[in-house]
């Protein structure tokens, strides 16, 4: 089972859409795939058409031997499962704390998942708290969204200096860019210089187009209602890219 | 959700069409996929998937083809992928998964279609408020069986399960069907179920004469013959060959060890055309035994060797091809189908009485006593001047008279206490396997020299030769370790308490003759 935390210390930067498109497109290739939804505001969960509503909410979840499995949803694609959001999950900081070893509950949660799911994603919202510190903990691939801009390149040095910090040696950290606006000469501008300075960029990059907005609409993967826009090929293409490594 | 009934039955009445329509007034639903279907469920020739409750159905439409493996006693899919084409081998599948679940059960026998359906296939997503599809319903029809109704659970969504099944029950007065279809698809066109078996299942009566029970085993051996002609002509899998040849050795066995039944001028001919059965189908038994085995051949070489063993396994193809080619024109030609419509005649004719043998009349318990009591005593005294060292042809003869033994207790098992008999063959199996390995290890050896000198003529590379020779070297080695376990299996099967059980047995009948 590989776990893989779409991340990033910045907001809207596409992390969603990145979590929900390639759990979609590894579900489609077979894989036994779950997708976390561990944001509060249920983005992911909204887009899977469930409910993000977990029976116990966070603290249900952070019981000792809390049974997840129950909590799972299907979703309407063959393969693919959703643990949903929950509202209190905008405590899980809190309720972390309170327990022994906070930053290591998720990666025991996950552990009853082993021979379950072949992938599982978890779609992280933004901050470095100690939620995050619990991701990157559990996790095995961080797989991060980056917007070619100067705030980007500031919150992906402050990621790497939190991943080297706290001794996740074997977290492999996967940035790509994300949001890109081939039109503005300052995205233009900021993925050369990116691009040399980091080599670990992955090669696709997502657009900021409007149809991965339609994902709101037709509430689902944009792979899954549109697989033949620029941006369904971007989310391919970088799928493909993370295959050697998954 | 387990006992929760998911498949139920389509009344005469109701079209899957006017199901679907009426279905929109009582529930929020978008019909996901309706095309017209073919269904068709494959098993090995021997059904060892149905034996093992599994059923493979492949279901094809104009566009696209789904193959899925399911539990037969639930509608539960184990594994589904889609399609275009069927493999005929588990190892030809595309998706590991399908492959090594698959080879597990099947190991090297071919898939075959065992039954079809043809009719009209409909996917129902059932939706929440949220349009959420919460649970499928899968509507088939068939042109010559009752249409179907399969639930599909979502993960979460049990409660409309249990609502939708209150609605098929009572709104709609569906009945749950716990048949498997395909089960009932066979009951409907009178199709035998479970396959071959090349397993005897002789039911005998003590007092049964002996000429009809020697022609019930016969007609028995050769029906089993026909049902695997067809497959070695075709070579559809080495299985087909390896059942054909086990009739053929047991009707040697029997032909050759109960005698003074027939009238003996009329036999001669059919133990020579039984021996030429057993000499055409030999070799090419021996070359599906050696490529049946190159994997593990492969494997106990060190690394380093085991691709350039590749020449090995390509000359064994290609022998392979030639001889089932051969074998093909020998199972087509009019020595065989002669051959078998006279001993066919001969079963079926009666003999006037005056024409049998002094045995004919006998009780067959009686018969079958003094015969086993005899082949018994025989292979002890052959066992007794066996050791480790002696030579394989020594061995090979003890191999042959066990062989013969055993097919007789095989035959006639049914007229003795039955779980005796079972020990008794099981003991004796233990040695036979042991003999055989030896034997066989001894053969394979000698032909690897002569496939080794074949390749060195063909100026195939030296390290294929070199690699030919580590495993004639590791044959050797299995074929001396093999030797070793001879004297305890042996112990084994002659230990007191075994013997005793023989006698009791067998001897108790013919105490005159003993």
């Amino acid at each position: 089972m590989k776990i893989i935390a779409v991340y990033a210390i910045k907001g809207g930067v596409g992390k969603t859409a990145t979590a929900v498109n390639l759990a979609y497109l590894s579900a489609k290739q077979g894989l036994r795939t779950l997708i976390w939804d561990l944001d509060a505001q249920g983005a992911c969960s909204y887009y899977f058409r469930i409910k993000p509503k977990v029976k116990g909410g966070t603290k249900g979840l952070l019981k000792n031997k809390a049974d997840l499995d129950h909590l799972i949803k299907g979703t309407d694609f063959d393969g693919l499962d959703l643990l949903p959001a929950d509202f209190s999950n905008r405590n899980f900081d809190l309720l972390l704390d309170d327990k022994k070893k906070p930053t290591q509950q998720l990666r025991k949660l996950l552990q009853q998942f082993e021979g379950q799911y072949d992938v599982v994603f978890l779609d992280c919202p933004p901050g470095i708290t100690l939620l995050s510190e619990a991701i990157l903990t559990a996790a095995e691939i961080v797989l991060s969204p980056i917007i070619p801009t100067t705030l980007s390149l500031r919150t992906l040095e402050q990621l790497k200096a939190f991943i080297q910090a706290n001794k996740l040696d074997n977290l492999q950290f996967v940035p790509f860019f994300s949001m890109v606006d081939r039109r503005k000469k300052s995205h233009l501008d900021y993925l050369q210089a990116f691009t040399e300075q980091y080599p670990e960029f992955l090669k696709a990059m997502i657009p900021n187009a409007s149809e991965i907005e339609r994902m709101g609409i037709e509430r689902m993967p944009l792979t899954a209602f549109d697989c033949k826009t620029r941006s369904a090929k971007a989310y391919q293409q970088l799928w493909q890219e993370l295959q050697p490594i998954i | 959700m387990s006992a929760t009934p998911l498949t139920y039955q389509l009344p005469d009445h109701l079209s899957s069409d006017q199901f679907i329509k009426q279905l929109h007034t009582k529930l929020s639903f978008v019909v996901a996929a309706q095309y017209p279907l073919v269904k068709t469920f494959y098993d090995s020739f021997d059904w060892r998937l149905y034996h093992a409750s599994m059923v493979l159905e492949f279901n094809q439409s104009e566009s696209v083809g789904v193959l899925s493996l399911m539990n037969i006693h639930h509608p539960q899919v184990l594994m589904t992928m889609e399609l275009e084409r069927m493999p005929t081998f588990a190892v030809d599948f595309p998706q590991p998964d399908f492959m090594q679940q698959l080879q597990l059960v099947l190991e090297m026998r071919a898939l075959l279609p065992v039954m079809q359906l043809n009719g009209d296939y409909a996917l129902v997503n059932i939706l929440n408020s949220d349009q959420k599809t919460v649970l499928r319903l899968v509507i088939e029809n068939y042109a010559t069986l009752p249409g179907r109704i399969r639930i599909q659970t979502i993960k979460g969504y049990d409660k409309h399960v249990l609502a939708l099944i209150l609605l098929l029950q009572t709104e709609f007065a569906l009945q749950a069907v716990d048949e498997p279809l395909l089960i009932e698809a066979c009951h409907a066109q009178r199709k035998k179920i479970g396959g071959f078996s090349s397993k005897l299942k002789l039911r005998l009566e003590p007092e049964m004469r002996t000429d009809d029970v020697c022609r019930y085993i016969y007609i028995n051996l050769l029906e089993r013959m026909a049902q695997t002609e067809q497959g070695c002509i075709d070579n559809i899998d080495s299985e087909f060959l390896h059942d054909f040849r086990v009739a053929v050795r047991r009707t040697r066995a029997g032909l050759s060890q109960i005698k003074q039944v027939f009238p003996k001028q009329s036999m001669g001919q059919f133990i020579e055309f039984f021996s030429w059965l057993g000499h055409i189908t030999s070799g090419v038994r021996d070359i599906d035994v050696y490529l049946l085995n190159y994997e593990s051949y492969k494997n106990s070489l060190p690394e380093a060797y085991r691709e350039d063993l590749e020449p090995l396994q390509q000359l064994l193809l290609s022998k392979q091809r030639r001889a089932y080619e051969q074998l093909a024109r020998h199972l087509t030609g009019s020595v065989y189908q002669d051959g078998i419509e006279e001993w066919r005649d001969f079963l079926e004719t009666p003999i006037e009485l005056y024409e049998m043998d002094i045995a004919a009349s006998l009780p067959i318990k009686h018969y079958a006593d003094q015969r086993l009591w005899k082949v018994y005593k025989r292979l002890l005294r052959e066992a007794g001047n066996i050791d480790p060292q002696s030579p394989v042809e020594a061995l090979h003869g003890l191999r042959k008279t066990a062989k013969k033994l055993r097919y007789l207790m095989e035959f006639f098992q049914t007229l003795y206490s039955g779980t005796r008999i079972k020990l008794l063959l099981k003991a004796l199996k233990t040695i036979q396997e042991v003999l055989g390995r030896i034997q066989d290890l001894e053969v394979q050896k000698l032909a690897l020299k002569r496939f080794r000198e074949e390749l060195r003529k063909l100026n195939t590379p030296e390290q294929t030769l070199l690699a030919i020779d580590a495993l004639i070297n590791e044959l050797d080695r299995r074929k001396n370790a093999a030797r070793f376990t001879y004297t305890e299996s042996y112990e084994v099967f002659s230990q007191k308490k075994n013997q005793q059980a023989f006698r009791e047995l067998f001897a108790s009948g013919t105490q005159t003759q003993t």
